[in-house]
């Protein structure tokens, strides 16, 4: 068990090594650089390259890029000038994971109520309901629910703020309307594994055995069932915690979002480097501590492994 | 287990009934819901202005900044030499200034008066500021608008290393001369400019690169502190108690909200949470019927550009072949039938508003080239014209490739544009919508043959629209290089005479409408509503886009 999570940070690792190296040689492929103004006038133009390190040779740049970078050093941004991209991440981050929470929160509640109550209605009238709003879920796009949320609950109503970051009330529209399309994922995922789960062996025999409705929906459908949801968290909570620029965007949330969308639009080299570097390992982490937990639910993996 | 079931189904319920109740709701709310509530929610002696901005101010740092949000907040909160607003210039740190007669030097009186933490306030200061502008390890990207000083080049392009040898001086702690390298008329309204604003070398000495990223991190001496900030969400500002003019300022605080989307910033000052807000073009008819929409001046002349290289510019060079499809735009149809956004049209290149010698450059200079409707008759003459000298038949014509940006505004109007040449004259164009920032780059590489631009003013001044076509402008990657046009520029930059100054800039502008790589076709004008008791807000073409300085609450 302790040597295949070893083995596993180790490929963690590498990972993050070879994202950062690829990435840092991507952008240099972009059209343009992050001073792009018809203005300048070229002299102007050299001293900012000579400043930010732009004029070095590319090797060099990427030496003293992870010679920063293992001192925790992101550098500034080149775009907000004057923050480092380690201040914009530790700003931002909290607001990201606070409304991504809520958002997988609601995802998994909604989630597997709707896929559950699928699950047992099948086929019958409660089940073409819970399908389709989960068919409303991933097919409609979160801006257009996100716009229709605020213009309803906030514009028309004034039960919540239109937007904004400000406190409890002000992060209930942005969850849900980030959470809608998780909350059909999962209901779909934990809905099909249900379906499946009720024509194995081990339920016949439970039911042989003369257990209860409840005792097997509970103790063997469910259990069993959620498991393929739970290997879908990891991804789905790094990519909910990691912000989402269009959610950002309509209800003002000053998340890492709209860092990194933009920080592509106007090229600013280091802080696409240190978001991607970033992303990439909290979405390294996010696995690992997944698979941990895969681990210890089913047991057979568990046993698998140590026995590998 | 049956517990479990019954929850399960209750849930369900709640939000079936949720969803239905929402919609149930909102309809009969369509009714009563008026926008009214929004205006004058707030107490009438409580004077704290709420805003809206679309995008956080990139760096404070007034020698580094460049981008219009940092001007709007650094309007507020630092003052120049002098003050511009309302489209004049007023006194500000300066009290009174002198001009030599030869134009080149300018002496400023300063008033005694301190920063926000009561520390001296001096022409040293404003020196020491201005050698930052210009001190190649800065790096301001803004470096240049300093270039109108002596040796203020030189010594940002590294000719020269002593700063001591630039054009200004603190003779005393309250007067600053600067000198310049030609007689520059626009020189006095550029000390109001962000570049010129000054900075706290004690604090820059003690932050260094995070200079002003903080309300502690930097030192104010304008109207206002900051006095929180939020990265991304929101900047409020207090009443600086020592700035030298408190007793004009009437608001007490105001808080900038960042809020990227239009729509969403509308949804808040329709909800009263904020007191104006810009309105997108979706939302402009709405606000214009219930008469509640305002239109402002944008700065910018937006024209249809050319490009004079390769094959194609040989056709585009041709004076008859421009007209051609000059006079077949339909310039009243763009801004009124398309836009609807208060934009009027170009009959000439520099915008309406412009300064000139002493009122505005318009009224001194009465020009108009363009019809405001198209002409189909003298576009197809101009055409049939032009087709005889390039000795080419119509059907030889390539299809041109029209570039624009991928603001919504560009694209209608460029197909608006594709459809005119089209159905007047038979010419076809292929229209390339590229990203802001991947235009921008087409351009400096010269690489376009139509292109949708437009010129935004730095200063009020004509010089501001004309200098960007000489021959050794950046921005001029268009292979139009005239040296007529380039001697008329460089004539009126060191012309110290205003009355010579204005017939060369008017000369060039005609110059540049006959033979130059652009065609003039609408002003720019924006839309904006606010509260009805909000009084003295000020939105303009040049310096800060919004002015709340001496805003206040009825």
């Amino acid at each position: 068990m302790l040597k295949y999570f070893f083995q596993r940070f180790l490929i963690a690792c590498v990972t993050i090594l070879i994202l950062i190296t690829v990435t840092f040689f991507l952008i240099q492929l972009l059209p343009g650089d992050p001073f792009l103004d018809p203005k300048l006038p070229v002299e102007v133009k050299e001293n900012m390259m000579e400043y930010y390190g732009l004029n070095d040779p590319l090797y060099m740049q990427y030496f003293n890029y992870l010679g920063n970078l293992f001192q925790g050093d992101l550098g500034y941004s080149l775009k907000y000038k004057n923050l480092t991209v380690n201040e914009v991440i530790m700003d931002a981050f909290p607001k990201s994971v606070e409304l991504g929470l809520y958002a997988l929160l609601i995802s998994i509640l909604f989630g597997l109520t709707l896929g559950i109550i699928a699950a047992l209605e099948h086929n019958k009238k409660l089940d073409f309901l819970s399908m389709f709003i989960a068919l409303i879920g991933i097919s409609v796009p979160a801006f257009i629910i996100g716009g229709l949320f605020q213009y309803f609950f906030a514009v028309k109503l004034h039960l919540f703020p239109v937007a904004q970051w400000q406190g409890f009330s002000y992060t209930v529209l942005p969850s849900f309307a980030l959470a809608l399309g998780s909350v059909a994922l999962i209901a779909r995922l934990m809905r099909a594994s249900m379906l499946e789960i009720v024509s194995t062996d081990y339920v016949k025999t439970a039911d042989a055995k003369g257990l209860s409705r409840g005792q097997i929906i509970l103790r063997h459908q469910i259990r069993n069932a959620v498991l393929p949801v739970l290997t879908i968290l990891g991804p789905l909570l790094a990519n909910l915690v990691t912000g989402t620029f269009v959610i950002e965007k309509i209800f003002a949330v000053p998340g890492l979002g709209k860092y990194y969308v933009e920080s592509m639009q106007t090229l600013d080299y280091t802080m696409i480097l240190g978001l991607t570097i970033f992303f990439g390992s909290f979405l390294v982490v996010v696995n690992l501590l997944i698979d941990f937990c895969y681990g210890i639910i089913d047991p057979r993996i568990r046993t698998k492994k140590a026995g590998g | 287990m049956v517990l479990f079931r019954k929850s399960s189904w209750l849930l369900m319920l709640l939000l079936v009934v949720s969803f239905m109740l929402a919609a149930c709701t909102a309809e009969s709310g369509d009714t009563d819901d008026g926008k009214k509530e929004g205006i004058a929610d707030d107490g009438e002696t409580e004077q704290v202005l709420r805003m809206a901005m679309e995008s956080e101010p990139e760096v404070l740092d007034p020698q580094v900044s460049t981008d219009t949000y940092s001007i709007i907040v650094n309007n507020a909160i630092l003052e120049g030499l002098v003050r511009f607003h309302d489209g004049e210039i007023i006194p500000g740190i300066a009290e009174e200034w002198d001009i030599s007669e030869d134009g080149l030097t300018y002496t400023f009186h300063l008033r005694e008066t301190t920063w926000s933490d009561g520390k001296d306030l001096t022409a040293e200061d404003f020196k020491d500021s201005f050698i930052r502008l210009l001190d190649p390890e800065t790096a301001s990207a803004y470096a240049y608008i300093g270039y109108y000083v002596k040796n203020a080049a030189a010594f940002n392009q590294g000719e020269i290393t002593d700063p001591d040898e630039v054009g200004v001086k603190a003779i005393d702690p309250y007067t600053l001369e600067f000198t310049l390298e030609n007689p520059t008329k626009q020189f006095l309204s550029l000390t109001s400019f962000i570049s010129y604003l000054p900075s706290d070398a004690e604090k820059i000495e003690e932050f260094g690169q995070s200079y002003s990223s903080s309300p502690e991190s930097m030192n104010y001496n304008g109207p206002f502190v900051i006095d929180s900030w939020d990265h991304q969400e929101s900047i409020v500002l207090k009443k600086n108690p020592n700035y030298w003019n408190k007793d004009e300022i009437k608001l007490d605080e105001v808080e900038i909200n960042i809020v990227a989307d239009n729509s969403t910033a509308v949804g808040m000052y329709e909800t009263g949470d904020i007191d104006m807000v810009t309105l997108g073009r979706e939302f402009i008819e709405k606000y214009e019927q219930s008469g509640d929409a305002e239109f402002y001046n944008a700065g910018t002349t937006a024209f249809l550009q050319y490009s004079y290289n390769g094959e194609v510019g040989e056709i585009l060079k041709n004076s008859n072949f421009r007209n051609a499809l000059s006079y077949a735009i339909n310039r009243q149809g763009l801004v009124e039938g398309v836009l609807k956004n208060g934009s009027t049209p170009a009959e000439r290149y520099i915008m309406p508003d412009t300064l000139g010698k002493e009122g505005l450059f318009a009224e001194e200079y009465p020009l108009s080239v363009f019809p405001t409707e198209n002409d189909n008759e003298k576009a197809q003459e101009y055409l049939d014209k032009a087709l005889d000298e390039l000795g080419m038949t119509k059907d030889e014509l390539p299809a041109f490739e029209l570039l624009a940006s991928d603001r919504p505004d560009d694209r209608i109007i460029s197909e608006a544009l594709q459809d005119m040449f089209d159905q007047t004259l038979g010419i076809k164009t292929e229209i390339t919508i590229l990203p802001h920032d991947q235009r921008l780059q087409r351009l400096m590489d010269g690489e376009f043959e139509l292109m949708w631009a437009g010129w935004g003013p730095d200063y009020n001044d004509p010089m501001t629209y004309l200098e960007i076509f000489t021959a050794s402008s950046t921005y001029n990657t268009t292979g139009f290089e005239s040296d007529t046009y380039d001697d008329l520029i460089n004539s009126a930059s060191v012309e110290a005479d205003v009355d010579k100054r204005g017939d060369l800039l008017f000369e060039a502008e005609q110059y540049l409408i006959e033979e130059g790589p652009m065609t003039p076709v609408y002003f720019e004008s924006g839309a904006w509503a606010k509260s009805g008791s909000l009084q003295n807000v000020n939105r303009s073409p040049f310096g800060a886009e919004v002015d709340f300085v001496f805003g206040y609450f009825e």
